[in-house]
């Protein structure tokens, strides 16, 4: 599984943790940034890692800010692209097995390392169930096809 | 305030305690289903863009959406244009996404947090004001990526 993984600068020091924690799991993770603690603006990170997703390019990404909250509202902004902010692990699970959602996001300031890890294992290791979740995921597209360019 | 309020077959329970504070709380409520906890509702995603569809254009200030996780209607609110919907199953999240997002829509998960807990980030998300400053060229950034790909 190829993963993308980009945060802010709230974001930057969990990444670096969950990246080490993915790779030596020997998962490929590809790191878009931001590669400082400089501040940037959050909406820039989640278009370009969405827009990565949206064209295939790579099946997941993990998206970090502060709350989760921002990184989730622009990547689900970009058509085809299903973001989840899941800060337990029932959601992280639910988030692909109901909701075939390829980016999960994360907030640095809300969850710990440890649980921040658990959250990307389970996501990582869940996958869309299909069966009476296919139609919804359907609706969702709809959603997206009604106020798309 | 105005408020649209609508949720899946599985949050309805939790659907009907939050209607009740905020009707307490002196808001006007409009519910836009689901109007029963039988039958699984495979439309809640149309419901979740109904209430976003509301805060669009301007007959709600507020709206609330609410599922099983709250990942599904949360997807489906933000993907409706000039609406920012954040899910919220903790307090502090609950502030910041008023504060720093200017959130207008709160998505909450029934199975995720207890009642109590509910009420407490839906009191935090209708009392706390957007903070403005430098949140407000981040937001417009927001607004810019949208028309990029909505009509």
């Amino acid at each position: 599984m190829k993963i993308i993984i980009g945060s802010d600068q709230n974001g930057f020091g969990l990444k670096k943790v969950l990246i080490g924690h993915m790779e030596s799991k020997g998962i490929e993770v590809t790191d878009m940034g931001v590669y400082t603690e400089d501040p940037v603006d959050y909406p820039d990170i989640a278009e370009q890692l969405a827009l990565r997703i949206a064209s295939g390019e790579f099946e997941r990404g993990i998206l970090i800010c502060g709350t989760g909250v921002g990184m989730a509202i622009v990547a689900n902004k970009v058509p085809g692209v299903r973001a989840a902010c899941a800060h337990d692990v029932y959601s992280a699970e639910r988030a692909r097995k109901s909701n075939d959602a390829q980016v999960l996001t994360l907030g640095s300031l809300v969850v710990g390392t440890e649980l921040a890890k658990s959250l990307v294992d389970a996501w990582v290791a869940s996958e869309f169930a299909g069966g009476r979740s296919a139609p919804k995921v359907e609706k969702i597209k709809a959603v997206d096809e009604r106020y798309r360019k | 305030m105005k408020v649209a309020i609508g949720s899946d077959h599985a949050a309805y329970q939790l659907k009907q305690v939050i209607k009740k504070l905020l009707t307490d709380l002196g808001h006007q409520v409009e519910d836009l289903g689901a109007f029963t906890d039988s039958v699984p509702a495979n439309d809640y995603h149309l419901t979740g863009a109904a209430v976003a569809d509301q805060v669009r254009e301007g007959k709600a200030d507020r709206g609330i959406v609410m599922c099983g996780s709250g990942i599904g209607i949360s997807i489906a609110a933000n993907k409706v244009p000039g609406v920012d919907c954040a899910l919220c199953n903790d307090l502090f999240t609950a502030r910041k996404s008023r504060e720093h997002n200017d959130a207008r829509v709160l998505a909450l998960g029934a199975r995720v947090v207890g009642e109590e807990v509910a009420k407490e980030i839906v009191k935090i998300f209708m009392q706390t004001e957007f903070e403005g400053g430098r949140h407000i060229a981040r937001n417009a950034n927001i607004r810019k990526i949208e028309q990029k790909y909505s009509k």
